[in-house]
């Protein structure tokens, strides 16, 4: 089977006025359909210009691709061209990201934004409502089956009311409930890919912990393929199958989310699950990783993580590691797990 | 033992405006009626949603906002109304500590001005005796010499945390008022400052009101936890006791929500229902999210704090007299 997403080697500068920074240095992730990827890593590690790659949303300039590839179901997506790009993007992807106030218009209704996500989808030839098939429907009628599924939406995004609350506007929402509307427009055009920034970074616990059984019900109902990002842990251990740990540009751990958690090799992931206050830590007892995350526009030679890692060796500041296997769909880039040449 | 601090029926109250005369239609009552009492070298942890008035409360003991109703007593002073030229003594003996770093730093100022003007404010201590003690706070959070002719924007989340810090107990103070100090930080600095945070308890003898909506910060912060929704505590114990016995069915889901790092941990997780804008001004203000099975009164009366240990308080009507 070809894998849904296939990034390869995916190296991203930023050209500053501080210099160029090396914002991605050769990240290799790959999904199949029906993966729930999660995506870990500390601020500024590269999580969202990853995700930004497949839908291309990455400022360029001052952002530039300088090697690697991104395929979609086998197809290249970095040379498409932009009109190409965004038939891709209303067939393919579903996004939403970390903060619900800013991505929804406060002017308008949920239901003028959540049916125009409809409309838009049909319109770059996403899906021809059935019985419509063979007659040019009316634009009244496809309006009507555009709030139709708008409603519909709402309720598999666990909305109650759909049908009364999609005339009021985003204000008179709670900040979990615009998250389900921003979850309901992603999903509108019946993604192959939901990309998720982030999404309850910025919610209560008690809203996180709705808005993560939310996402759990859909890829169980639907079937939904999900990269889900966040520098939480703890979010990952409750939704995710598969875990990434990416530091400074690079992926530099993945395995399948019991593993990572029982069996963490790299020393950042390790460092990563013993600096987070867990039951057993007492006082005194908790470990944060030394140092900070570094410069990227003068980023550590080798292994970029040399600088804050216990364990480090000549060759650690030398050459890039490359991923090593280390268990059953688990893999590593990290020189302790080399097997001597 | 005494209390160093002590907190008698807390309220503050948000005028409401409105209409064309913008009169006071309302009150808003961010705090409602919070009494705690917090030991000397202990950390009392202040925990809920946003909204639920944690920083309402700092800032009525530091005195930045005028308390509506209630008592504030400090080493066994009433400050509640303490007049203007007191409060330069009152800050020299608590501070508080922000989670926005960046925002809580004059960015015009270098980081040894920073740290110094408290000593220069409350000691009129300048010159190289400022500075030698400048650089000796430095020292003790674990920042450099050669970072005290630097700007505060030039470091980063968990350095500037380090320079509040420093700032704070310039002025040897005796209660730290630290209001999610590493909300903004990721889990790896995270860790360190709570560390920091921990030794310079040991180290100074400082007695802490830690406050924070994250419930594994708190267990590994604290002595004793008080949860608050919507400004009214409805549980306070030892922190053992809160994570091991939670009897609040509010506490129960937001212990159930802790997102720990551990995919196999067995757990009923209760999801609740809504958010806090549902409560109706009527009966228990958690009644209309509370997954518990509801009694008459929950929806009429407001559960009173009782003691159901000597020292364990709930506000639920499954744990009162009637129960
Ligand atoms: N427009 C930009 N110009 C320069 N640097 C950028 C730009 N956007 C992002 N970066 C840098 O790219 C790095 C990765 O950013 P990002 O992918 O947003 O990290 P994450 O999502 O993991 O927090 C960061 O160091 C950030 O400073
Ligand atoms: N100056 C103010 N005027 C009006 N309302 C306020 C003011 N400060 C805080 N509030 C309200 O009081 C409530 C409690 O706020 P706060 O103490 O900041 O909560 P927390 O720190 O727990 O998030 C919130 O609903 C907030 O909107
Ligand atoms: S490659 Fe070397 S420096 Fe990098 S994590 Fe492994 S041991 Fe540490
Ligand atoms: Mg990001
Ligand atoms: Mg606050």
């Amino acid at each position: 089977m070809t894998d849904l997403l296939n990034i390869e080697n995916l190296h991203l500068e930023f050209d500053t006025y501080d210099g160029l920074v090396k914002v991605l240095a050769g990240v290799d992730l790959r999904m199949r359909r029906g993966d729930v990827l999660g995506l870990v890593g500390e601020t500024g590690c590269g999580k969202s210009m990853t995700a930004l790659s497949v839908p291309r949303l990455i400022p360029m300039p001052p952002g530039r691709i300088t090697a690697g590839r991104v395929q979609f179901n086998g197809e290249d997506i970095l040379n498409k061209s932009e009109s190409d790009m965004e038939a891709f993007r209303a067939r393919h992807l579903g996004m939403i990201f970390q903060d619900p106030v800013t991505n929804l218009n406060p002017l308008f209704t949920i239901r003028e934004q959540l049916v125009d996500a409809v409309l838009y989808q049909q319109a770059q030839g996403k899906k021809v409502p059935g019985r419509w098939r063979g007659f040019a429907p009316s634009a009244r009628q496809l309006r009507q089956d555009a709030h139709e599924r708008a409603v519909e939406l709402m309720r598999l995004t666990g909305i109650p009311d759909g049908d009364r609350r999609i005339y009021d506007y985003p204000h008179q929402f709670s900040g979990g409930m615009r998250q389900r509307v921003l979850i309901a427009m992603a999903l509108a055009g019946d993604p192959d890919l939901l990309i998720a920034d982030e999404p309850t970074t910025a919610l209560d616990v008690t809203i996180q912990a709705q808005i993560l059984r939310l996402i759990r019900s859909l890829v169980s109902q639907l079937g939904l393929t999900v990269l889900l990002i966040t520098h939480n842990l703890g979010v990952v251990a409750r939704s995710c199958e598969r875990v990434a740990v990416m530091y400074a540009g690079r992926v530099v751990e993945e395995a399948p989310v019991r593993e990572l958690f029982r069996n963490p090799k790299h020393p950042y992931t390790r460092g990563l699950i013993a600096a987070v206050p867990q039951k057993e830590v007492t006082r005194g007892g908790l470990e944060g990783i030394p140092g900070m995350i570094p410069n990227l526009i003068d980023p550590p030679s080798g292994c970029r993580f040399h600088p804050r890692c216990q364990h480090v060796m000549s060759v650690c500041r030398q050459t890039v590691p490359a991923p090593v296997t280390v268990g059953e769909q688990h893999s590593t880039s990290c020189y302790l797990y080399e097997a001597p040449k | 033992m005494s209390a160093l601090l002590e907190v008698d029926n807390l309220k503050k109250y948000f005028p409401v405006r409105g209409g064309v005369l913008n009169r006071r239609l309302s009150d808003f009552r961010a705090v409602d009626d919070v009494s705690f009492a917090l030991q000397h070298g202990k950390t009392l942890g202040l925990v809920g949603e946003s909204g639920s008035g944690k920083t309402t409360i700092g800032k009525c003991i530091l005195r930045l906002l005028e308390p509506t109703a209630g008592s504030i007593t400090y080493a066994g002073a009433d400050i509640t109304h303490i007049k203007a030229r007191d409060l330069r003594r009152l800050r020299s003996e608590i501070q508080m500590i922000y989670q926005a770093p960046a925002a809580s730093l004059n960015g015009r100022m270098t980081v040894g001005q920073i740290i110094g003007e408290p000593l220069w404010i409350h000691e009129r201590l300048k010159g190289n005796a400022a500075r030698d003690r400048v650089l000796e706070l430095m020292h003790v959070v674990g920042l450099k010499e050669e970072h005290y002719y630097r700007y505060p924007h030039e470091f980063s989340g968990g350095q500037q945390q380090r320079i509040g810090i420093a700032r704070a107990l310039a002025v040897q103070p005796r209660l730290l008022v630290l209001d999610e100090p590493t909300s903004a930080l990721d889990v790896s600095v995270q860790a360190q400052i709570l560390n920091l945070l921990q030794d310079l308890q040991d180290r100074f003898d400082l007695t802490y009101l830690f406050i924070s909506h994250d419930l594994g910060v708190v267990r590994y912060m604290c002595d004793e936890v008080a949860l608050l929704y919507l400004g009214k505590i409805v549980e306070v114990a030892a922190t053992d006791v809160i994570f091991e016995q939670p009897k609040h069915p509010y506490t129960q889901a937001l212990i159930s929500a802790i997102p720990e790092p551990d995919p196999d941990m067995q757990r009923d997780e209760i999801i609740l229902t809504g958010d806090l804008t549902l409560a109706t001004g009527q009966g228990c203000p958690f009644a209309p999210r509370c997954h518990a099975q509801l009694l008459d009164q929950c929806e009429t009366l407001p559960p009173p704090l009782l003691a159901i240990e000597p020292r364990h308080q709930v506000a639920c009507h499954l744990h009162g007299e009637s129960a």
